[in-house]
């Protein structure tokens, strides 16, 4: 499994178990958040404090899980990134797209 | 200094801790901001290794990373399938056969990638960044972000076919400031 969830709080918090998220992973992630998504969690908070770096085909997988998100009514809050992985949503304008948080709790 | 890249996503991160600690070495005296160069590295250099496993159809590449006056470059080989992209539904791929113009590869509500082809063999990667609007949704993003995080990672990125050895090489430039 890529994706650890608990639901401890309102949200589903979805830590991703792997360091490299990347092209090796991706579509089993897509799939995993998908399935989440569709049964019945709309709303999923995905923690990247594991993840060291993301790669495009990465990306990818989550911007396709959003929009599936989306088209729902549901969101993907993205909680725990690295300063350099947050440093990327910014150049190619993802924190813009995802609604990006410190920590888990602060998501409303 | 020369790299080989054996293409695999396990051997990226250690690919990167070591092209990291070369340009540690070469170039930190060049640099105001040291840790920024090596993030845009990072984001170049795993870009143009997953290109690599995605769509050279070969098993190994050669990087060369070495500074060049005022710049820093990272140039990846291979002698796999040349770059292909689609453009109005056609599949164009190199060498060109015809002189063409500035082509979009693909627009979305965010960014746009477009291809300047040079000559028959080689082309400079371009990307505009639009301002999102208010009621932006998301659903109208692309997917595809790797030659997009190339390019704004980079001061310039080219391909170059060599049609006598068939052999492909990307070329990232980045200034030093």
């Amino acid at each position: 499994m890529i994706l650890d969830t608990k639901k401890t709080g309102v949200l589903p918090v979805s830590r991703i178990t792997y360091q490299d998220a990347n092209l090796e992973i991706a579509d089993q992630f897509k799939k995993e958040l998908l399935a989440l998504i569709d049964e019945g969690n709309p709303k999923v908070i995905l923690n990247f404090e594991t993840v060291t770096y993301i790669d495009s085909s990465f990306l990818g997988a989550m911007v396709a899980a959003l929009k599936h998100a989306m088209s729902i009514n549901g969101d993907i809050y993205l909680v725990g990134l690295r300063k350099d992985i947050h440093n990327m949503m910014q150049l190619i304008r993802m924190d813009k797209v995802f609604k990006i948080y410190t920590h888990a709790e602060d998501v409303a | 200094m020369q790299f080989i890249f054996n293409h695999s996503a396990a051997h990226i991160r250690p690919l990167l801790l070591g092209i990291e600690q070369h340009i540690k070495k070469e170039v930190t005296a060049c640099t105001d901001d040291i840790d920024q160069l090596l993030n845009r590295c990072k984001f170049i250099i795993t870009e143009l290794c997953t290109n690599a496993i995605k769509h050279s159809g070969e098993t190994k590449s050669v990087l060369h990373v070495y500074k060049h006056n005022s710049e820093l470059i990272i140039k990846r080989s291979d002698t796999g399938k040349p770059f292909s992209a689609i453009f109005n539904n056609n599949r164009i791929s190199f060498p060109l056969t015809t002189t063409m113009n500035m082509l979009t590869l693909m627009e979305d509500d965010i960014n746009r990638l477009a291809m300047q082809p040079l000559d028959n063999y080689s082309a400079m990667f371009y990307t505009e960044q639009k301002e999102s609007s208010e009621d932006f949704t998301g659903q109208k993003i692309n997917e595809h972000f790797g030659l997009i995080i190339i390019c704004l990672s980079a001061s310039r990125f080219v391909y170059t076919y060599n049609p006598d050895d068939g052999s492909n090489t990307y070329t990232v430039s980045i200034r030093l400031t």
